[in-house]
């Protein structure tokens, strides 16, 4: 048996230069990447060890941050909010945002297909608080204008916002809208990727146009829709503009959600150690659900 | 050409240094204050601009006056004063927390014996480890009920129904009656303290409740709290409150357009009502199974323990004393808010209705007292109490659980 051996190839000084030069152009963005997004990472499962209220320095205590965490009422609650939150938004912002962009890209390649992409992508430029407080105008249970409209259609008013079956919805409701012009311009993207040889192939073979979306579409976005549920699940999972804004985790906690109380518990409870820890249990949660989802997946491919 | 340029562009730094330079010579101050202007009167930043103009131009400094939202304001200002940036002067809510966590200058020894027995209520406000005054506490006056008198008389209730009992009983006959809304509180409100300072506290003293315990820790898992979540619970059971109040303002809306009978809210709001023509009177409080019971509470004025470091101390001590004086309070009093004196000096004085009830009522006002983590803990309690509304909590259940989501969470 023969082995080959290993050949360590010397860099020429070109190359040497080349990667000096290389990793100059990148040190900017690394220096500030990992001080602002690695260091607080580090510095939170440091902090989640220990009790600290910022004003005096953390004292260590081991593991019981971690242990309140499974006897906390709140955080419960708040975690099967946040799963519902997700579970009502990245299906519905993938689904909508996939159908828009194919039926922009086939039906309309003129210039209204570019106003309809336009418009719908307006929501994702404006601000989340800006656009949590039209939304609360809208959901306003008297004068509002969404139930403006339904009285006109002779439905009675509803509670959006102060009724607790309504209020997660409600907000889940303005993220979808939010979400959904950036989704649709990323499948937009794919779709027009579609290799026009294989549409042709389908059409002359008779499929449908339901065929086509269901076998030549779907499929060749499959690499576009994993990132997007991955993107949205992410999302979701962190959402807290827009329930602070609407809804302040009400009524009652209907609304808290994991992300809404780490904030409550740091910096209105002053319990910066206990928030930390449940921070890193929420990364810890939002990476294996990536971990499952991507061998999902690959299992499919 | 291109000299001439490079010329300009150099002149044009050597004037931005020059510029900056100057500037560095002019201390910069900066003060947080909460809204208090709701209505069509001068706005809070410009009243404030307005005192802070002499000033600016006396002490050759410059002041940031940043009027802040009341939500979350507690937070706010806890976090605001731990950073290097934060405000050097402050108004301050719940005061406990910024005072453990040493986050307030001592005043002591940079008031003179004049100016602080010249502060009504110097004596009561809380002290740092040295024994000094860290804040300058001011009355908020006491939250009293408005009536509207037709609505009764359209109801045939010829009497203000001041029993629990009986308060109930006339909310029902003004609504089936009338088919106007009877009474409300703003329990949609975001933040807990706005709630439970007009909606629960009130009755917690008329039900015969303390709120804190011997050793100064909050306590209301008790038969008066019992008592006044049951008689919370009631309105919502009978259909009284109404769940389609989400906002703070909308219950007082409501009465100044004549479409509610009862409302408790601050003092300044009868000016609305008056120039609504709505025909209103004052109500103290309801009479609950022990008494009579309305609150009162102090807001408070202080200095960031960090101005010091900024050397900024004795600059930011002397804005305050002049926020604080007779002369500036007096003129937000008349032209902003309307609050009890500050000072002895004050030569505002209150409404007569007011001060007649009260003075007959002396006994029956209650401080609302300073905890730890008091804002963490009203916006627990509301949260509960919403909950309760809702049908998912017990009121012996909003007891239990406010105070045990009080002593795992927020008692440090």
């Amino acid at each position: 048996m023969s082995t080959v051996p290993s050949v360590k190839r010397k860099m020429s000084p070109r190359t040497r230069r080349q990667a000096l030069i290389g990793a100059g152009y990148i040190a900017p963005s690394f220096i500030l990447m990992m001080i602002f997004n690695v260091t607080p990472i580090f510095l939170s499962a440091y902090f989640s060890f220990t009790k600290y209220n910022m004003a005096s320095p953390p004292v260590w205590i081991g593991l019981d941050n971690y242990a309140r965490l499974f006897t906390n009422r709140v955080l419960t609650e708040a975690l099967n909010n946040t799963v519902w939150y997700v579970l009502i938004t990245v299906p519905a912002q993938t689904v909508l945002s996939l159908l828009i962009a194919v039926f922009i890209a086939e039906h309309m390649k003129n210039r209204y297909g570019s106003f309809m992409r336009s418009v719908i992508f307006i929501p994702v430029i404006v601000s989340l608080i800006a656009s949590a407080t039209v939304w609360n105008i809208m959901y306003q249970p008297k004068g509002g204008i969404i139930n403006q409209f339904l009285n006109f259609l002779g439905f009675e008013s509803v509670n959006f916002l102060g009724k607790k079956a309504n209020a997660l919805p409600s907000v889940a409701a303005v993220a979808i809208w939010k979400g959904t012009g950036y989704y649709m311009v990323i499948y937009y993207a794919g779709v027009m990727n579609v290799p026009s040889d294989v549409r042709e192939a389908a059409i002359v073979d008779g499929a449908s146009s339901i065929q086509r979306f269901w076998y030549i579409t779907l499929p060749i976005l499959k690499p576009i829709t994993y990132m997007i549920v991955t993107l949205g699940i992410i999302g979701s999972f962190q959402v807290f503009d827009l329930v602070y804004k609407m809804t302040g985790g009400g009524p009652g906690r209907s609304t808290y959600t994991v992300a809404y109380v780490i904030y409550t518990f740091a910096f209105q409870d002053k319990n910066y150690g206990y928030a930390s820890a449940v921070a890193i249990c929420l990364l810890i949660v939002i990476l294996l659900i990536h971990t499952v989802q991507s061998l999902f997946f690959k299992e499919k491919d | 050409m291109k000299r001439i340029l490079a010329t300009l562009l150099a002149c044009a730094l050597l004037l931005s240094c020059m510029s900056f330079a100057a500037a560095e010579d002019k201390k910069t101050l900066t003060v947080w204050i909460p809204q208090y202007q709701f209505g069509d009167g001068i706005s809070d930043q410009d009243f404030w601009d307005g005192v802070f103009d002499p000033f600016e131009e006396e002490n050759n400094c410059e002041v940031k006056v940043e009027i802040l939202s009341w939500t979350d304001y507690n937070t706010t200002i806890y976090t605001g004063l731990l950073n290097n940036d934060g405000p050097d002067v402050v108004y301050v809510t719940d005061n406990y927390d910024l005072v453990k966590a040493g986050l307030l200058l001592g005043l002591d020894s940079y008031l003179t014996q004049e100016q602080m027995d010249n502060y009504l209520l110097w004596a009561l406000g809380p002290v740092n480890a040295n024994g000094e005054h860290v804040i300058v506490p001011m009355d908020d006056g006491v939250a009293m009920g408005f009536y509207n008198k037709d609505i009764l008389a359209a109801a045939g209730i010829d009497t203000f129904p001041e029993d629990w009992d009986a308060f109930i009983e006339a909310c029902k006959t003004i609504q089936e009656k009338t088919g106007k809304q009877s009474f409300l509180q703003n329990w949609g409100a975001t933040s807990g303290t706005s709630a439970l300072m007009l909606a629960f506290w009130p009755y917690y003293f008329q039900a015969g409740g303390v709120m804190l315990d011997a050793d100064g820790n909050i306590a209301i898992n008790n038969e008066a709290g019992l008592k006044t979540l049951e008689f919370l619970k009631k309105f919502a059971d009978e259909g009284i409150f109404d769940e389609t109040i989400v906002s703070e303002g909308e219950s007082i809306d409501k009465f100044a357009a004549g479409e509610l009978a009862f409302v408790v809210a601050d003092l300044n709001k009868g000016k609305t009502f008056t120039k609504n023509e709505i025909n209103w009177e004052y109500f103290f409080s309801l009479k609950g199974p022990v008494g009579y019971g309305a609150r009162t509470a102090t807001d408070s004025f202080g200095v960031s323990a960090k101005a010091k470091e900024r050397g900024n101390d004795e600059l930011a001590v002397k804005a305050l004393v002049l926020i604080t004086s007779g002369a500036v309070m007096d003129r937000f009093h008349s032209e902003v808010f309307y609050l009890p004196p500050f000072t002895k000096d004050a030569a505002y004085t209150q409404n007569e209705a007011y001060t007649a009830l009260t003075g007959a009522h002396t006994a029956d006002i209650y401080v609302v007292s300073e905890f730890e983590g008091k804002a963490s803990f009203e916006k627990e309690l509301q949260a509960n109490i919403q909950m309760m509304f809702m049908g998912d909590l017990t009121p012996q259940e909003v007891l239990d659980n406010t105070m045990q989501y009080y002593a795992e969470q927020i008692k440090q």
